[in-house]
């Protein structure tokens, strides 16, 4: 389905048609990483109706929107956001592939500490898998962290 | 927007009106219905949200799309499991972008469930 011209529409608005309009996707990819070496890997996931909008197109602001916000929320006396416009002014970015979703994802909801500097120690911070990768139970789950075999 | 209606209150015919005020705040921006205890957790439906972070035995995070306007929204949670579970919304750990949750066995130990259901009430960004 064609996405309307949603240049200047509040984003509420557009996931709410894309709610009605586009059925959700489920990805296969999975995103594993560590932020911290005192606790297991963590697993991002995509959200299908999320997903759903990446694909599509012209719904999604460009993923700089979020880093400007989180930057807001970084300051010591944040309160409130003050600069949400920029959500539903800034021109939404175009169709996605599956792949370049899950990197727009990693970069919005993956703290940048991880993303930024991922390969850069002994081993990696962070693997983008498929889900046959992960093991299919969660027994001893709070022990999990990346192996060698998926990081290659 | 094409198909806007401006209007402050609704009226009933018989049962009175409320202020569209009331609607717009007191509706859930966003909300979840997901599966938590299988390996990856998987989501049945959604609205608002653009992923789940798995960050261990019951514990969750849910990120917004349209992200909060303050981090001091209300957010609330449920879980379902076999023998006793429940499920909060750990709100110190809220951000403007993302919903903390985590469920619990009656012993008072981390536990996947079966049934995780969240949303959130507030305003947005």
């Amino acid at each position: 389905m064609q996405t309307p011209d949603f240049k200047g529409t509040y984003l509420f608005d557009r996931l709410g048609w894309a709610k009605q309009n586009l059925e959700p996707v489920q990805s296969d990819y999975r995103v594993v990483y560590e932020d911290s070496v005192d606790e297991c890997a963590k697993i991002l996931v995509a959200d299908p109706n999320w997903m759903a909008c990446a694909l599509a197109g012209n719904i999604l602001p460009p993923v700089w929107v979020y880093w400007e916000l989180a930057k807001d929320e970084a300051q010591p006396d944040f309160k409130k956001h003050t600069r949400g416009y920029l959500l539903h002014e800034t021109e939404p970015v175009g169709p996605m592939t599956e792949e370049e979703a899950i990197e727009y994802l990693i970069q919005k909801d993956i703290p940048q500490s991880v993303w930024q500097g991922w390969d850069d120690g002994n081993r990696p911070k962070m693997v983008i898998c498929k889900k046959e990768q992960l093991p299919q139970t969660r027994t001893w789950r709070n022990a999990w962290r990346i192996s060698d075999e998926l990081a290659a | 927007m094409a198909g806007t209606i401006v209007a402050d209150d609704i009226q009933h015919s018989t049962a009175g009106s409320v202020g569209t005020e009331y609607v717009v705040n007191g509706s859930a921006k966003a909300w979840i219905h997901f599966v938590g205890n299988v390996n990856p957790p998987t989501t049945q439906d959604s609205h608002n949200f653009s992923s789940i972070t798995d960050s261990g035995t019951g514990n969750f995070e849910l990120s917004f799309t349209n992200s909060m306007s303050a981090a001091t929204y209300g957010g609330c949670c449920n879980g379902d499991t076999w023998g006793g579970s429940t499920t909060f919304n750990d709100g110190g750990s809220n951000t403007t972008s993302a919903l903390s949750i985590g469920g619990w066995n009656d012993a008072g130990a981390r536990q996947d469930q079966a049934v995780m259901t969240a949303m959130a009430m507030g305003d947005l960004a």
